[in-house]
């Protein structure tokens, strides 16, 4: 699965979840950043209640990383929270707003309540 | 600890003393949370992953102790500078992990460099801060003149030290880092100083004469705060108080790291950013490496900082309180760099033992003539 299809399918888990629906509205006006260090950049902007992509928006959260740990975080063999712990990823966040990210996160990669980002 | 702490205050001189290179040493073999936790079955593998964000620690392997770790970490930053090792005029090993109690292992150290025979060597033994305590031995030299040029080591063996069955078992680990110490003018990559400590008499940790393991004073003690969290928040608060710094000064901020929750909590705790703590965070692969902890974080964060950068360094060491110092990089770091290998590139070489290997490699399953003095 390319990455492209990786951010929809994420994006589609975020809309349909209806447990996450809070975290979306806390979230509204910021903007997620999936930045690969090969030049391709996502952007999922908050707002109205909703989650959609949009290249134009500022981002106020940074994810970093090369195309391999993307890849591997896409397809679960990589957990959020290691990447961070072993410098694979570099994030950009409120510390104060980070915990509904990570809660956002989990519900686009589709991890069960024992294994959340 | 009273109001105005203990001995708090930074040492006397602002002056910074030149980082001319630096080098570490990290074995390879490692032993995963799980083959212990599935042995014991003594904790959740949940808490120790996802809370105390710790998956792995180093294993020593039978050829390995502290001294041979400061050895390969010592030699890696003398080589770097390509300094003939004659001219070093100091030593300092700081290590609460000796191999022996009574007679020095610095001078093993200094011996095996190929160091000259007239040089200033000593042992620092100072609990987990033993390596910064080194560093300001080995600064405190260079500063008055004594010196021109003075290694100081830090090296633990902490994985040897920890009781099987034990909490600390899961986070007891190894490595060593070590620092070239000398004039700021002396083609430095690096200054460091000024330092400011902070102590208080504190049991959470410790292993009286003829013991083998540390006895620790507890989860409870990270919990409540009284021991790390407290004494390293005086300490920042403090050094950035006396020299009129907030944490935003600082490009990277390294704490110490007995376990990889520790310096994500001190970095909410005290007001840094995650950006500025990340690129030293290395104890969720290796555990509790003792003295040689900000040593490593260091070393991560040379290995890529920028000329002009600032790094916030900040030890702890239980019943040794805590101490703090700044580095701020050179325009020399960049062309220092295209040396390895990395800390990064050690972090990653590694092989998996099984815990029974664990065992026998750290003399917990022991011959019953296997000799009880250097672990060997």
């Amino acid at each position: 699965m390319s990455l492209d299809s990786t951010i929809m399918t994420m994006i589609e888990r975020i809309r349909r979840d209806a447990g996450c629906e809070a975290e979306v509205r806390q979230l509204q006006g910021e903007v997620l950043q999936f930045k690969v260090t090969n030049g391709i950049d996502y952007r999922l902007a908050f707002r109205d209640g909703t989650v959609e992509l949009d290249g134009s928006a500022e981002p106020t959260f940074h994810i970093q990383g090369d195309p391999q740990v993307f890849d591997d975080l896409f397809q679960r063999r990589l957990k959020p929270l290691a990447a961070i712990m072993t410098r694979r990823l570099k994030v950009t966040f409120d510390p104060v707003r980070m915990p509904l990210v990570r809660r956002i996160i989990s519900v686009g990669l589709a991890l069960g309540s024992q294994e959340e980002a | 600890m009273g109001a105005d702490e203990k001995g708090a205050g930074p040492v006397k001189g602002g002056e910074a003393v030149g980082l001319l290179s630096y080098g570490a040493y990290v074995p390879p073999a490692r032993v995963a949370v799980e083959e212990t936790l599935g042995v014991w079955d003594n904790n959740a593998l949940k808490i120790l992953k996802e809370q105390l964000l710790v998956s792995e620690r180093v294993v020593l392997s039978p050829d390995e102790d502290t001294v041979t770790m400061a050895l390969a970490a010592g030699r890696q930053a003398l080589e770097r500078w390509s300094l003939e090792n004659r001219r070093i005029g100091g030593c300092f090993l700081g290590t609460c992990t000796n191999p022996y109690d009574s007679r020095p292992s610095s001078t093993i150290l200094a011996e095996a460099l190929g160091s000259s025979r007239r040089m200033e060597c000593l042992d620092v033994q100072f609990s987990t801060r033993s390596g910064s305590a080194a560093l300001q031995v080995a600064r405190a030299m260079v500063l008055s003149g004594a010196l021109d040029r003075a290694l100081a080591v830090g090296s633990d063996s902490m994985n040897r030290h920890t009781a099987p069955g034990t909490f600390q078992e899961y986070l007891g680990s190894a490595a060593a880092g070590a620092l070239l110490i000398g004039r700021a003018d002396d083609d430095a990559i690096a200054e460091i100083g000024p330092f400011y400590s902070v102590v208080s008499d504190l049991s959470d940790g410790f292993r009286l004469d003829g013991e083998r393991y540390i006895r620790s004073g507890g989860l409870s003690a990270l919990e409540s705060g009284i021991g790390l969290f407290r004494h390293v928040s005086r300490a920042v608060q403090g050094f950035l108080k006396t020299y009129g710094a907030e944490p935003g000064d600082f490009d990277f901020a390294v704490f110490q790291q007995p376990a990889g929750v520790v310096p994500v909590a001190l970095t909410m705790r005290l007001g840094f950013s995650m950006e500025q703590t990340m690129p030293a965070l290395f104890a969720y692969e290796l555990g509790d490496v003792g003295s040689a902890s900000t040593l490593i974080g260091l070393g991560l964060v040379l290995d890529q900082a920028q000329p002009g950068q600032k790094i916030l360094l900040a030890s702890y060491g239980f019943g040794a309180g805590a101490d703090v110092t700044v580095v701020t990089t050179t325009p020399r770091i960049t062309e220092y760099q295209r040396t390895s290998p990395t800390v990064d590139e050690q972090i990653k070489d590694k092989r998996l033992v099984d815990y029974a290997t664990a065992m026998k490699y750290e003399g917990k399953y022991m011959k019953v003539s296997q000799a009880l003095s250097a672990w060997l």
